[in-house]
């Protein structure tokens, strides 16, 4: 489903040239759930935000669903994005001046749902997340926890095939990451493709899939390893 | 997967969040945006105001055919605003002014001012009454051989040469001898398009004309160089004639409080535009000043929280296209606010402060508004795109980077 063939990516400017990314290959399949992991600045966030199509790869092909992501333009990325894509971000990303309900309603916005319709997915996934009775709350009103589950459920109600998460754990208590990850893990079970990064081993943990990137390079593949395991097996 | 169900849908999601974005920040956006509207709208009027003071000022003294050092200005800052009867007295003692044996004659700046109301006075060698005039141009003044009368471009279309013109009062009858035009004996090439709307030197009369008009509070206002009368005399020197003005101001219960000076240079008259229209002025730089900056706060603050706020949008699938849709009808919503204002406070701004009969402003007011239309529209729009333009060329990933550091 996602499929990368020798991506590179490189920040060029006046005072600096950063590969990020050096010719990584990697396919993830529908219904996987994976963690990415290294040191900070080994370049995990711009792999994601490659594959959620919020920017662009200097060099190599991607695809989802067979789509070419490095052949599609700006207005062609938005609609891969709007299809494929939700997103889950360390510090919640929400608007600070709307409400719960309405931060979660915006990936319905986008995708042109019916009013009665929005209604019913919104409180069905803050119902799912435990925090239906925060709708009319501000986000600056909750704990770091509850806008972390508000944000999962921003990323849920749009029904997306696949959910990234950049160091969703990132600025929540062990307790909340505890009970976020169980959320992840779910949300996997029921089929969605989830991509994790991640430096922490316990957040790993929950994956099936650990891919550990070092300086833009892939330097393990959890995935890989157990292929050859069934290879040497047979 | 659901697919669209078509644009229509899509512009009313668009709207709600616009109108969600909108009513977050609902004072500051009224603030900055109505702010901004009435001050365009202010700025426009009193430039009309001021520009045409400053042009009366400047056209009133080229088109004079008596050397400026003779002329002399009684400067009667007292009458700026007078009751109808005082306008009146104040006619007849200007008209006094007027000796042919010393070669002295006076002109009131506003020869017609009171012409709703009440007759049309000209300062000549006789105050000839014309009816009821609507303008300033329809002022008659009878030359030397107390037959003849010359008759302003207005006054022209109803009295044609050849017609006559009773005087009301004194039940003389004039011989209508020529209309004042452009390019004739009396007006100078130079001058406006007819009538006694710039100063002409009459035989040895001297008239000025300048705007006045009644206020709503039956008060006389007057605009432009209309709080001063021209005194031409070529022989006596300032002091014989400011002893002469004094002389006669007593007979007429006149209270002038400056006497007569030299005209001032046209630069000179304009300095003294500030202090004439301080309030205005005042009023006009402190909106301005307030909702610049307040338009400017909010374009720079909200160009910080719209960079992330677009990125979220992106990131939870919107397109780029929904969020130029978006920040165009919020630009729509802003320019019809701004144009309300605009509107509005110049409105107001001309009937109370100018009142409401004065149609040269109302005439500017109507002919501006579609310039201030633009303006504002423009102006919003401008701000707008260019910040826009700043986060359109910007990635998504850029967009939210906030969001992503550790
Ligand atoms: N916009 C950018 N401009 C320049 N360099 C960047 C930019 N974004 C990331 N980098 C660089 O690319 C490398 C990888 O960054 P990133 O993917 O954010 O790492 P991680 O998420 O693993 O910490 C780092 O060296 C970082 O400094
Ligand atoms: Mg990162």
């Amino acid at each position: 489903m996602i499929w990368l063939k020798n991506v590179s990516k490189r920040y060029v400017g006046d005072e600096f040239d950063v590969l990020a990314l050096n010719h990584i290959n990697l396919e993830i399949q529908a219904g996987e759930f994976v963690a990415i992991t290294g040191a900070s600045g080994s370049g995990k966030s711009t792999l994601l935000n490659l594959i959620g199509c919020m920017d662009s790869a200097s060099e190599g092909e991607l695809y989802i669903d067979s789509l070419p992501l490095h052949q599609a333009n700006t207005g062609k990325l938005d609609q891969i994005r709007k299809q494929y894509i939700s997103f889950v971000f360390q510090h919640f990303a929400l608007l600070p001046e709307f409400t719960v309900y309405e931060n979660v309603e915006i990936p319905l916005l986008a995708r042109s749902y019916q009013r009665k319709e929005r209604r019913e997915r919104i409180r069905e996934a803050l119902k799912r997340l435990g925090i239906e009775k925060y709708e009319k709350k501000f986000p600056d009103q909750l704990s770091g926890g509850q806008q972390q589950r508000v944000a999962i459920a921003r990323a849920l109600v749009a029904d997306s095939p696949i959910i990234l998460a950049d160091e969703p754990t990132g600025a929540i208590d062990t307790k909340n990451t505890e009970q976020l990850m169980e959320f992840l893990s779910e949300i996997n079970k029921n089929g969605k493709t989830v991509i994790v990064v991640t430096h922490s081993d316990f957040v790993a943990d929950y994956a099936k899939r650990v891919i550990q990137l070092n300086d833009g390079l892939i330097i393990r593949d959890s995935g890989k390893e157990e292929k050859s395991h069934e290879k040497n097996n047979q | 997967m659901r697919i669209e169900t078509g644009e229509y849908m899509k512009i009313r999601h668009i709207l709600k969040i616009t109108y969600m974005e909108i009513n977050q920040h609902l004072f500051n956006f009224i603030i900055t945006t109505f702010m901004l509207g009435v001050s365009f709208g202010l700025l426009f009027i009193s430039f009309t105001v001021l520009g045409q003071y400053g042009y009366k000022l400047i056209k009133n003294q080229s088109v004079l055919s008596v050397p400026a050092s003779q002329l002399y200005v009684i400067n009667l800052d007292y009458y700026k605003w007078f009751s109808l009867d005082t306008a009146k007295d104040m006619y007849e003692f200007i008209y006094s002014l007027n000796d042919k044996e010393q070669g002295i004659c006076a002109g009131l700046s506003f020869p017609g001012a009171l012409n709703e109301d009440i007759d049309v006075y000209c300062i000549s060698k006789e105050l000839l009454p014309v009816g009821k005039l609507t303008d300033t141009q329809g002022t008659a003044a009878v030359l030397e051989d107390g037959e003849s009368v010359i008759v302003g471009y207005e006054l022209g279309k109803r009295y044609p040469v050849g017609s006559r013109i009773v005087d009301e009062n004194s039940g003389n009858v004039y011989n209508v001898t020529q209309v004042l035009r452009r390019g004739s004996e009396w007006l100078p090439p130079n001058a406006a398009k007819g009538g006694i709307e710039e100063a002409v030197r009459l035989d040895n009369c001297l008239i000025m004309d300048a705007d006045a008009y009644v206020r709503t509070n039956g008060y006389l206002s007057i605009l432009a160089t209309s709080d001063t009368v021209y005194c031409y005399q070529p022989e006596l020197g300032e002091e014989e004639i400011n002893a002469y003005i004094d002389q006669k101001a007593e007979v007429y219960g006149m209270r002038v409080y400056h006497t007569i000076s030299l005209q001032k240079a046209a630069w000179e008259s304009l300095l003294e535009i500030p202090q004439t229209y301080s309030v205005d002025i005042g009023l006009i730089t402190i909106m301005t000043i307030i909702s610049v900056i307040a338009i400017f706060i909010s374009i720079l603050i909200s160009n910080d929280y719209k960079k992330q706020m677009f990125g979220i949008l992106l990131s939870c699938g919107w397109t780029g296209r929904d969020i130029r849709v978006m920040t165009l009808l919020e630009c729509a919503s802003r320019v019809v606010l701004a144009l309300l204002g605009a509107i509005l406070g110049s409105y107001f701004y001309i009937t109370y402060a100018y009142g409401a009969e004065n149609e040269v402003i109302h005439q500017a007011y109507f002919i501006l508004l579609p310039v201030l239309i633009l303006v504002a529209a423009g102006f919003l729009i401008l701000c707008n795109s260019w910040s826009v333009h700043r986060l359109a060329i910007q990635k998504p990933k850029d967009l939210i980077g906030g969001m992503y550091k550790e």
